[in-house]
């Protein structure tokens, strides 16, 4: 499967709003500590809307490809979604029993991981069905 | 589950890359099916069948 480059940046393009509204979400929390609650709170969660956004349009992208290639990236995202939640579960574990504290991984961290783990799903799916 | 993709197709001059353009699937998708690791959904074979002019049954059967 080929995509253009123009269509990848097309369908990423909320991810890199989602990244952008992350930077100026820590500014401003940074920079205006002296808000507090709700406004706070919504400028901490900026980057969600973005980053629902760029899954929904991820989905429709997913939908809109023929049945065997729907199943590969299922498959990518799928090991994705279940490593993230052991790699998190693990270190969570070690943290409750005195190990790994103050470690986090930040969104940065969470979302490398997570592209790496569809990736490596991707390229075992391809490898089966080639 | 076995089919006949490969000899419908060949009998016809087509590539995969054609046959994958007629129904609209990648060219691995046609690869999958035809060498067997694949079997495709009710609406493809019935793609198929339409496109081969045959019946589902002509082209997929189960091996018994």
């Amino acid at each position: 499967m080929h995509m253009s480059v123009a269509d990848a940046l097309r369908l990423n393009l909320w991810a890199g709003v989602a990244v952008l509204a992350s930077l100026v979400s820590r500014l401003l929390l940074r920079e205006h500590e002296a808000v507090t609650g709700l406004v706070r709170a919504g400028v901490a969660l900026l980057p969600i809307l973005p980053g629902l956004l760029w899954m929904r349009a991820i989905g429709r992208w997913i939908r809109g490809l023929d049945e065997l290639q729907q199943r590969l990236q299922w498959e990518g995202v799928a090991l994705a979604a279940s490593g993230m939640l052991l790699i998190a579960l693990v270190a969570d574990l070690l943290r409750v029993g005195g190990m790994a504290r103050g470690f986090t991984f930040g969104w940065e961290g969470f979302f490398a991981l997570g592209f790496l783990l569809y990736a490596a799903g991707l390229t075992l799916a391809n490898r089966r069905w080639r | 589950m076995k089919n006949r993709v490969r000899e419908f197709r060949t009998a016809r001059g087509w590539s995969q890359a054609d046959l994958a353009e007629k129904l609209r699937v990648s060219r691995q998708t046609i690869n999958a099916v035809e060498t067997e690791r694949y079997d495709p959904s009710l609406p493809l074979a019935l793609k198929l069948g339409r496109l081969f002019k045959c019946a589902v049954e002509d082209l997929f059967h189960d091996g018994e």
